[in-house]
């Protein structure tokens, strides 16, 4: 008897790794570019789904550069050498974009047919200091603005005034943020959560992430609504359920294809691959599985 | 006759054995160690029974004085609650950590009390230099040498081993009375952080004040501040040019939604640092990047000094890296100037094959967050680095 119950309990240990194996599918690198030194210092990217384009905000070269899904360069954009360190890049209407540039930090409104570049402070439009993190716009065009000088994200209208307010505890930092149709979930770094609001800030949900994260920066959500968490100093991607329970992670620091050295953001891409921008080797790394 | 001899040999050898640890209780011992010596105004308790083989083998042992173990292994055989109850504090004072017991205590007997090798104040400034060195008037607890009036000696969940943390430790002898509100604006104490503004040991300032004083509250201006809405604007609005600081490509990002996210580093009325910093270099730091600290911690060798992030990483923005002040080369050069001459080649005539980046000194050393090799090397000196690269080494 007690035999038979040793046996059952050995094989089901056994069982044990193959389960977790089974949960935990095996991401690798499936596309790393530039191949050549098309660009210098990676700040950002935006992915245009319906093109099936990847975009790189490229700060230290001031241009933004367009690769195919091959990652082969398409194109090159510097805004008849008006940009001055780039950082994010978004949509607006067709054939028009908004940059955040650094150097100064303003708002750029890019008009690509007739390259009329207009600048907006929006530390004067909002009436208090914005130093602008990340630009993102939603189905409507309206543009989103992470501050990333007092870790709150702002809703701005066609005035660029503040139009919606995402802000968590008093303490926090929402240090990214993502549009999933009528909600924006952004990460507060700080505390380790995801936070769900509406599209005029209304907070809905708080998840707690539940697993050690050394520095939280990026994230983004699988259409399963598995939460995969970039930590930077760890270049590690970590996954979470929908309800924030540690599920596996992957990657790990290192220059190495396919390793990730000081990564900063992550996005899936429209073959839900990971995209990382991996900003301390200088190229895109996209993780299929 | 031979098998009974085996059986015989080994119990007599234990009886003699035995016998001698008991014989060296007290009277055989102090045949030769002079008795005095071991007595003081607080004697060790195993001592004042004459148990020396307690701590002690008379005839052979592994280390120095004939001890049964080494350090604080020895003293938590039987101080086995103490062990529990210390190591279990977020702070452990590092002579515990490395089981050291013996520099702050005396293992026989002493005229201190807890048996500590010399008075209290002796004992603490003997290490912690840099307190006594202050200049200015000093703090009561501190005149007196009452160390423990406000640290705990062993481990504590608080900081600088405070025994309670902020105002509630304070509070205890400083009682909140009208007066010194008052002094206060008129606000409650209760989970103030009185050491931001006021040195606990010594200073020069009346209240005990630290150092660097903001202009505003020195001259006692304190309107000026608190009539407003507390965000970042107010600041800004003397300190203007600081705002384009940010401006570089890797910002330091702030926490506080609603809050002035300029008090996440600095105090608004005084402290010891220049540019009202909180906390000493580091510590300021460390309040959230704790991550880089643990590494280190961990990692067998460590750049000296590296806990001192401001020599290396500017502190509102860089278009480097990690906030560097310098790129990697000319950051080191400065201090290694003469292994710049000789090292593996390096710049854009030496790509490195993983990432295609020029290589540079942290291509191998690690000295932010050190390693387990010596030199902060990525790997192991004799090709465990080189293969990193070099594959066909």
């Amino acid at each position: 008897m007690i035999f038979h119950r040793c046996l059952l309990l050995v094989c089901a240990l056994s069982l044990l790794p193959t389960l977790s194996w089974a949960k935990a599918p095996s991401w690798h690198s499936s596309l790393s570019f530039p191949e050549e030194m098309t660009i210098t210092a990676p700040a950002g990217i935006t992915i245009d789904f319906s093109r099936q384009r990847y975009y790189v905000v490229d700060y230290t070269g001031n241009q933004l550069v367009s690769f195919d899904e091959k990652g082969q360069l398409l194109d090159r954009f510097d805004a008849s050498g008006t940009l001055n360190k780039p950082v994010s890049l978004a949509f607006a209407s067709p054939g028009k974009i908004w940059i955040a540039q650094r150097s100064s930090n303003e708002l750029l409104y890019v008009d690509l047919n007739d390259r009329n570049v207009r600048r907006f402070d929006l530390s004067k439009t909002t009436a208090q200091p914005v130093l602008i993190d990340r630009v993102v716009t939603d189905d409507k065009n309206r543009l989103y603005v992470a501050n990333s000088h007092d870790g709150r994200i702002f809703r701005l209208d066609d005035n660029l005034k503040i139009a919606a307010v995402f802000s968590a505890q008093p303490d926090s930092a929402l240090i990214d943020f993502k549009i999933k149709g009528t909600s924006l979930y952004a990460l507060d770094g700080r505390h380790k959560q995801l936070l769900r609001f509406t599209l005029d800030g209304q907070q809905l949900e708080k998840i707690t992430l539940d697993a050690p994260l050394d520095r939280a920066v990026s994230f983004d959500i699988d259409s399963h609504g598995m939460i995969y968490v970039l930590d930077r100093p760890a270049g590690k991607i970590v996954v979470f359920s929908a309800k924030g329970l540690f599920q596996y992670d992957f990657c790990r620091r290192g220059a190495r294809r396919g390793q990730l050295n000081y990564p900063v953001e992550l996005h899936f891409d429209w073959r839900q691959q990971l995209c990382v921008v991996n900003q301390g080797n200088d190229r895109i790394e996209v993780f299929k599985h | 006759m031979c098998s009974r001899l085996w059986i015989i040999l080994p119990v007599a050898l234990l009886l003699s054995v035995s016998w001698s640890g008991l014989a060296t209780a007290d009277s055989r011992c102090f045949q030769c160690h002079d008795a005095a010596t071991f007595k003081g105004h607080i004697t060790h308790s195993p001592i004042a029974k004459g148990q020396c083989a307690q701590c002690h083998s008379p005839h052979l042992a592994k280390y120095d004085g004939l001890l049964l173990k080494k350090g604080s292994q020895l003293c938590f055989k039987c101080h086995e609650k103490f062990e529990q109850q210390v190591m279990s504090k977020t702070t452990v004072h590092p002579p515990v950590a490395d089981g050291e017991c013996t520099l702050c205590h005396a293992p026989h007997a002493s005229e201190s009390a807890h048996l500590l090798n010399r008075s209290m104040a002796e004992l603490c400034l003997s290490c912690h230099t840099d307190i006594e060195e202050q200049p200015g008037k000093a703090h009561a607890p501190f005149a007196k040498g009452q160390c423990t009036t406000c640290h705990l000696p062993h481990s504590s969940n608080n900081r600088a081993m405070l025994k309670k943390n902020s105002s509630a430790l304070c509070l205890g002898c400083h009682e909140s009375s009208p007066a010194l509100r008052s002094k206060h604006l008129n606000r409650s104490l209760e989970g103030v952080d009185c050491l931001e503004c006021h040195q606990p040991h010594k200073s020069n300032k009346t209240s005990l004040l630290r150092e660097k004083l903001h202009q505003p509250f020195a001259e006692k201006k304190c309107q000026s501040c608190h009539s407003r809405k507390n965000n970042p604007s107010l600041c800004l609005e003397c300190h203007d040019n600081i705002f384009a600081s940010f401006n570089g490509q890797f910002s330091h990002r702030v926490n506080g939604t609603e809050t002035n996210s300029c008090f996440n580093c600095h105090n608004p009325h005084a402290s010891r640092q220049d540019g009202l910093i909180k906390q000493a270099p580091g510590d300021a730091c460390r309040q959230c990047h704790e991550g880089k600290f643990s590494r280190r911690a961990n990692s067998l060798y460590v750049h000296p000094h590296a806990d001192r992030c401001v020599n290396c990483h500017q502190l509102h923005s860089s278009d480097l890296p990690a906030m560097r002040k310098k790129d990697n080369d000319s950051a080191c050069v400065d201090c290694h100037e003469r292994h710049s001459n000789f090292s593996h080649p390096m710049g854009d005539q030496a790509l490195d094959p993983r990432n295609g980046q020029p290589m540079n000194c942290i291509s191998c050393h690690d000295p932010c967050n050190g390693t387990m090799f010596k030199y902060n090397l990525r790997g192991t000196s004799d090709k465990g680095l080189c293969i990193l690269c070099h594959a066909g080494y």
